[in-house]
């Protein structure tokens, strides 16, 4: 039978990154949405997610132009600790070129990956399920005392609140390993199973990308 | 003690409003007064535009003196005050002995330059807005002002006024404007000016350098969406001209930066106070004398570029294809980690 699949962001950013000069996850990700038969569903979550990254994005890309114009710009006065090496990397790779280029090359990157974001939506997915304001607090909640990231629980409560709509069990996709790996989920249901079984919510099928 | 006559009470409330907003009860006990009186009496003013009511809750209410004279109704010393209708009145002399009248714009710059020069004059406050740098105090060239005082160096501040009269001669108001931008070395001023003159003769590629200029100079502020507004308007444009469809929708490009301008030009206008240390307390500046300027700028922005976003999404081609160069695809490969 032909399962439908639940994308998480990663997969859909994977799907957008995707080059032949790509790594095995980025690749499966893409081959894994190209090859896909069943209904690709996404919750408003991930769009709004999506919608994030491209902001931090944007801005690792103004800094890299602050530190151009300044070499002793410091990063960590705008930039979260993730998001410097990305920073760093970027300026290490463009940092001989006259900053109007680099501009130009990194605007060129934006228009097409806002472009291919999109794009996507348009044309690959099949649903958009779970407005924000529909994502059940309570549940979010619950999930927060296993789930570290909260915006992970919101996406997983969207998951779990469409999953309790549907007769058929969908796949909830993902290539995160902190989060949604194979054992922790695991738990996750049976903690659900255990403590909150009067609530009726059923897991989709964790297909992990990261660990196959 | 003899009782205050009306004038006494209002004049006393418009002084003790010189500091900055009150509430009635702030006012009633500087004063020395009743909360009906005060009350009665703000109403007056208020009526006459002399105060204004900015917070009115059940359990309090907030009064401002309106200096229709100022920037955003900001308060300026009665020394100030004095010193540019002083000037003023020498500027304006000065052009009707030349049978000419200024536009506004080159009278406000008239004295922004020898605000700069004169050792004198050198502390009135300017500040950056929408036409670049003025006075605080509004420089109106059909209003009379009156020399208020004598100024020390009288011959010299004259001849830094003939100097600038002269110098602006047969310049419009937008060379003008222009000029100073460059002169301070505002560079988001100039790539905005380079780009509002690439928009009369439209050009996909000069329109997208000029853009580019812009999003180098622009700045970051953790308060303001400044940065974001602009990342924003640069991206649709961008995404516009991979579709091809940048020339096509050159007005409604044109709208939505002309309201991101105004946003960028009163958020500079918020930094010159701060430059100026103008207020002890940055909240006060926002609450009560520029934050909703700011913030109904922010909303144009956003209804602009809401509209501009439709247009690009009811032209996105789902067979586009897009093709990225070496060093974007580098770029966005040092990105692949980031989720």
């Amino acid at each position: 039978m032909v399962s439908d699949n639940f994308l998480d962001t990663n997969i859909i950013i994977n799907y957008i990154n995707y080059s032949e000069k790509s790594n095995n996850l980025v690749k499966n990700s893409h081959d894994y949405v190209l090859n896909s038969k069943g209904e690709i569903i996404v919750c408003e979550m991930v769009i709004k997610e999506l919608n994030k990254i491209r902001e931090r994005k944007s801005l690792i890309r103004k800094v890299v132009l602050e530190l151009l114009k300044n070499e002793n710009y410091d990063l960590s006065l705008v930039l979260s600790k993730k998001d410097i090496p990305f920073a760093k990397k970027l300026y290490a790779r463009f940092r001989n070129y006259e900053i109007k280029k680099v501009s130009e090359i990194f605007i060129e990157e934006e228009s097409v990956f806002a472009i291919e974001i999109d794009k996507f939506i348009e044309t690959k997915v099949n649903k958009r399920v779970i407005p924000l304001s529909n994502i059940d607090n309570e549940l979010v909640i619950i999930l927060h005392d296993l789930i570290t990231n909260i915006d992970d629980c919101k996406v997983l409560a969207s998951a779990l609140q469409y999953q309790k709509q549907q007769s058929e069990i969908f796949n909830f996709v993902t290539a995160d390993n902190t989060d949604f790996n194979e054992r922790d989920y695991k738990y996750l249901i049976e903690h659900f199973e255990i403590n909150h079984n009067k609530k009726g919510f059923i897991f989709p099928k964790l297909v992990n990308l990261l660990s196959n | 003690m003899s009782k205050k006559t009306a004038t006494e009470i209002e004049n006393d409330i418009l002084e003790f409003l010189k500091d900055g907003p009150k509430t009635i009860t702030e006012l009633k006990n500087d004063m020395k007064s009743n909360w009906l009186t005060v009350e009665k009496f703000l109403k007056k003013l208020s009526d006459e535009d002399k105060v204004k009511e900015i917070i009115s809750t059940d359990k309090k209410k907030v009064y401002q003196r309106v200096y229709s004279d100022t920037y955003f109704d900001v308060p300026i010393t009665t020394k100030d005050r004095q010193m540019f209708n002083s000037l003023y009145s020498l500027i304006l002399s000065k052009y009707k002995v030349l049978e000419r009248i200024p536009t506004k714009t080159e009278f406000a710059k008239v004295a922004v330059d020898v605000i700069e020069k004169s050792e004198e004059l050198k502390d009135l406050p300017r500040i950056w807005y929408l036409y670049g740098m003025i006075p605080l105090k509004a420089a109106e060239p059909s209003q009379e002002y009156f020399k208020e005082i004598t100024f020390k160096n009288e011959l010299e501040i004259v001849k830094f006024i003939a100097d600038s009269i002269k110098d602006k001669k047969d310049k419009s108001s937008i060379t003008i404007q222009q000029e100073q931008h460059k002169r301070f070395r505002e560079w988001t001023y100039i790539n905005c000016d380079q780009f509002m003159k690439e928009t009369k003769d439209w050009n996909d590629k000069k329109i997208l350098d000029a853009l580019n200029e812009i999003y180098i100079s622009c700045p970051i502020d953790d308060e303001f969406k400044i940065f974001d507004f602009f990342d924003k308007f640069n991206t649709v444009v961008g995404k516009l001209s991979v579709l091809g469809k940048l020339n096509e929708y050159k007005n409604e490009i044109i709208i939505t930066f002309d309201s991101l301008y105004k946003y960028y030009t009163t958020y500079r206008a918020y930094k010159s106070f701060q430059e100026l240390n103008f207020f002890k307390n940055n909240n006060d500046l926002l609450n009560f004398y520029i934050g909703n300027s700011i913030d109904s700028r922010a909303t144009v922005f956003d209804e602009c570029f809401s509209d501009l976003n439709s247009i690009y999404l009811s032209n996105l081609n789902k067979n586009v294809k897009l093709k990225l160069s070496e060093d974007a695809l580098e770029v966005r490969n040092i990105f692949e980690d980031l989720n």
